[in-house]
């Protein structure tokens, strides 16, 4: 996966509502229709990474059948960053269409 | 460290854990809900649980980036959590492997634990400057005289007034004569060792009083009042520690003398067993020039000079010197070649033992690195056997880490040498550490061999059975030889009593014990050429029973008789060397000579009626035997020694003659009797320096042996592990275990063979080294080098059979499998 979408991914999934690190890899896979699914235990470096810039935060919820899952939720800082990150992949994206011109592009 | 940077360290590493517990909580979470998911999917539950792994990927790799960024943020104390999870991680594997770890800690504990114990010593002994205010520019003021055959010589009073009064690289000067005296009047009669020193002496020396005073230039003068400083030991012991001692007298060998003083015990001069220092009487003017021997004298030189400038400042003084000498005198002394030579101090107390323990200290060096490499070997051989394990390095989640590079670094370090620890470079391996264990061990099987030799050398005297004494008579109950003799005489007989003794003789110094002095021999009737220096000989002085008694071979003539008394018939004996060097291939016996000390003009003719087998001076002497005359004890002879040493033969064992003789003596006067015991004793004590070395060189060397052995265990174990699945192949196609096991022995046996020959070459490296420490065995002995290697082999042998055997045995299954 390119480099910076899987941040943009998760931030546009958290913005729509928390999640656990499972839901948020079931929801890029069905959003992407599997397209971009990638090594799942990837994304938890991303997940950390965020969390470390405080773009998003975690905390330990009981789930159904009193599992404990850890839980992702989107942060303020996460909401400003993520029209930034939408804008660097549309430039990204919009490059990479003139040069293929056959392209689907967006 | 404070307790709260150790909170810190605690709550880092506390962190951490919680991170790694955390991430994993969060994956195996994950894996089962898609597990779950899959079963709904219908999936078998092992292939729902497969399809779950591979979809999440490398969860090592999760784990660890995960403990990276979310470690992060504990950022206080974070380096030495990380340290002390090295050290515990650490700690777990070598708990998971108790052999393996006491095979380490033993290794490094021989290694580290020789080269601290060898350090204190060289220390102590060589480094540590001497206890003397400036040491390092104190010098040893010697000469010598390569004319006459002497490579060092002391000092004359003469040349040490000039030397004081005239060098001017020198600073301070101080001059001393050792000197054994008897005290009496103080308790039993006892022998000290002691000095006759002058003033600057003791005060260059920085010699601390405890009461009293040092000497000083009035205690010089000729004439003056005799005075003694005490050693604080000789005073505690023998004057009860009496304060009230200075200005008292003492009696020393029947001379009263004032005490001056008392000098505390760290102050060792001369040497350790120093007891007193009495005020000098030497004449130091220029007509003591030619008196060398007995005197030495030391200086503090300037601070900018070197020992070259000093040197040439001396030898510039004893021209001066020479210009004023009286011309016979003068021929004497240019004959000799004499020459200035000082040393400085710490070479002159420490210099060849100092040598020794270098060696050692550099051998013992040798011993830690081979420990060192050992050590690497048997981690590496270690991380082999856990990779091969399933289970462990790969799939097992790796101990805690706060840091991925430590991590990588204490996982894989080891790995990445297995990758480029071929065949090749264990065989490198190898044969350094062959290279270095030879060298040692020729090392010991030198002085294992020097001392035997030294055990087993003929001294050319029966030893057993012998006891020795010696006796020294104050002058001032003894007055003149004639009393000294008569007493000689009647000790002689009450000896010779004694049931049990067979034969007795005393003499001015007996075998193994050195000899008295050096003269020159005119043989009647041969003109020197003008130019020629004669020869130095070494002469003794024996009494009637001397060659009977020690039993020393007599090659022709005969030994003294009854009627040998006094000057006009006047015996010699001589060795056979000195026989060879005057008349070789003729007659000895019968010839006349006179002493340097009788003048051509009035000679004192003695004859020679006996030769006798050349026999040891000194137990440790090398080199050709010296010529050496033995004159008769006699009345009369103003050079007859007070000091007499005895020897009595027994056909029992001579300790238990000890009581009796002491009682002997005794019943006549009551004299302290110096080295009372067996010869055997005087012949081991000459040993023991020796036995020492030869100790040390022998730990050193069994430890290189043992660590050498686990090392090419260790090597060799690992280098079959590597090969197992290249032999498992053979095995398959049809080899059989006895060609492994051939293949493998010929290649350990390869490698050792080239490891011993490159230690043979370093050992010769050596030789100049080793042959100063040997006697009588050449540092290239054929016998020992070959010995050495054979055992060497032997023991290599040794450490692959076992892994060779292994691999033999090895199924080729297996092995192919685990590839």
């Amino acid at each position: 996966m390119l480099k910076g979408t899987l941040d943009m991914l998760i931030l546009q999934i958290l913005s729509e509502a928390p999640g656990h690190g499972y839901a948020i890899a079931q929801r890029i896979e069905d959003l992407t229709d599997d397209v971009l699914s990638v090594e799942e235990g990837s994304m938890y470096p991303a997940l950390y990474r965020m969390e470390q810039r405080e773009w998003i935060e975690s905390s330990w919820q009981r789930s159904d059948k009193g599992r404990r899952a850890r839980v992702y939720s989107i942060t303020a800082n996460g909401r400003e960053r993520l029209p930034e990150e939408q804008r660097n992949w549309e430039r990204f994206a919009t490059a990479v269409a003139k040069v293929m011109p056959n392209s689907v592009g967006r | 460290m404070s307790l709260r940077d150790w909170w810190h360290r605690f709550r880092a590493g506390r962190a951490d854990r919680r991170i790694e517990r955390e991430v994993d909580e969060e994956i195996r979470f994950h894996l089962e809900q898609r597990t779950r998911e899959n079963v709904e999917r219908g999936l078998p539950e092992s292939e729902a649980r497969e399809e779950a792994l591979r979809r999440f990927g490398n969860r090592h790799e999760v784990v660890t980036q995960g403990r990276a960024i979310r470690g992060a943020r504990v950022e206080r104390g974070r380096t030495l959590a990380g340290v002390g999870l090295d050290l515990r991680q650490s700690l777990q594997s070598l708990r998971r492997s108790p052999a393996l770890t006491a095979a380490i800690v033993a290794t490094l504990g021989l290694g580290l634990g020789a080269t601290s114990a060898i350090f204190t010593l060289v220390f102590g002994v060589a480094v540590r400057p001497l206890p003397y205010p400036d040491a390092e520019r104190l010098v040893w003021l010697g000469q010598t005289a390569p004319g006459i055959n002497f490579p060092t010589l002391g000092l004359s009073p003469g040349l040490f007034a000039a030397y004081a009064t005239r060098a001017a690289s020198l600073e301070a000067t101080g001059f001393y004569s050792t000197r054994g005296l008897t005290l009496t009047g103080a308790g039993d009669p006892v022998r000290l060792s002691g000095a006759e020193v002058d003033s600057g002496l003791l005060q260059m020396l920085g010699a601390t009083l405890l009461h009293g005073r040092l000497l000083n230039a009035e205690d010089d003068r000729e004439g003056s009042t005799r005075v003694v400083l005490l050693n604080e030991s000789l005073w505690r012991d023998r004057f009860s520690a009496s304060a009230g001692i200075v200005g008292q007298t003492v009696i020393l060998d029947g001379d009263p003398f004032v005490v001056a003083g008392v000098v505390v015990d760290g102050f060792k001069f001369p040497s350790p067993n120093t007891r007193f220092w009495i005020d000098s009487e030497f004449r130091t003017d220029i007509d003591g020039f030619g008196r060398f021997g007995g005197f030495d004298g030391i200086a503090r030189v300037r601070p900018e000079m070197n020992l070259e400038a000093i040197t040439e400042d001396l030898d510039a003084t004893i021209a001066w010197l020479l210009e004023r000498t009286e011309p016979a005198e003068r021929d004497m002394l240019q004959g000799a070649q004499l020459a200035a030579q000082p040393v400085p101090l710490q070479t002159r107390v420490v210099g060849p033992i100092a040598r020794t323990l270098w060696i050692l200290f550099s051998a013992v060096g040798f011993v830690l690195l081979i420990a060192l490499v050992n050590v690497a070997n048997l981690i590496a051989v270690r991380t082999q056997s856990r990779q091969s394990e399933p289970g462990h390095a790969g799939l097992r989640a790796p101990a805690t880490t706060s840091n991925p590079t430590n991590e990588r670094l204490a996982e894989r370090r080891p790995r990445l040498d297995l990758q480029q620890g071929s065949s090749a470079d264990s065989a490198v391996v190898v044969g350094c550490a062959g290279r270095t264990r030879t060298r040692f061990l020729v090392g010991s099987g030198l002085m294992a061999r020097s001392f035997w030799a030294l055990r087993s050398v003929d001294p050319g005297v029966e030893i057993a059975g012998l006891l020795r004494l010696s006796i020294s008579l104050p002058e001032s109950r003894y007055p003149g030889t004639d009393q000294s003799v008569a007493f000689h005489d009647e000790l002689l007989a009450g000896l010779r009593a004694l049931p049990g003794v067979t034969d007795v003789a005393a003499a001015s110094n007996i075998p193994l014990e050195g000899v008295t002095g050096g003269i020159f021999l005119f043989e009647e009737g041969v003109e020197m050429a003008e130019d020629a220096m004669p020869t130095v000989i070494n002469w003794v002085r024996g009494s009637r029973d001397f060659v009977q008694t020690l039993q020393v071979p007599l090659l022709a003539g005969r030994p003294f008789e009854d009627g040998d008394r006094g000057l006009a018939r006047a015996p010699l004996v001589v060795n056979r060397a000195l026989a060879d060097l005057y008349w070789p291939g003729a007659e000895a016996v019968g010839r006349r000579v006179r002493t340097s000390r009788s003048s051509e003009d009035e000679p004192i003719w003695y004859e020679v009626v006996g030769v006798v087998e050349n026999y040891a001076f000194q137990l440790a002497s090398t080199g050709p035997a010296q010529p050496l005359v033995i004159f008769p004890l006699v009345g009369g002879d103003p050079t007859t020694p007070r000091s007499l040493t005895y020897v009595v033969r027994t056909d029992r064992e001579p300790s238990l003659l000890a009581d009796a003789v002491r009682a002997t003596v005794w019943e006549m006067d009551t004299l302290p009797l110096v080295g009372l015991g067996t010869m055997r004793d005087v012949a081991d004590r000459a040993a023991a320096p020796m036995a020492f070395t030869m100790t040390l060189l022998w730990i050193a060397s069994t430890m290189a042996l043992t660590l050498g052995c686990i090392g090419v265990y260790g090597v060799f174990g690992q280098v079959v592990r590597e090969r197992a699945p290249e032999i498992g192949v053979r095995l398959a196609l049809g080899a059989n275990g006895t060609t492994v096991y051939r293949m493998l022995m010929r290649q350990g046996l390869l490698v050792g063979t080239l490891g011993i020959a490159a230690g043979l070459v370093a050992s010769w490296a050596l030789v100049g080294f080793m042959q100063s420490l040997l006697f009588r065995v050449s540092a290239l002995d054929p016998v020992v080098h070959i010995a050495m290697a054979v055992g060497l082999l032997a023991i290599v042998s040794l450490a692959t059979y076992v892994p060779a055997r292994r691999a033999a045995r090895i199924d080729p299954i297996e092995a192919l499998r685990s590839e």
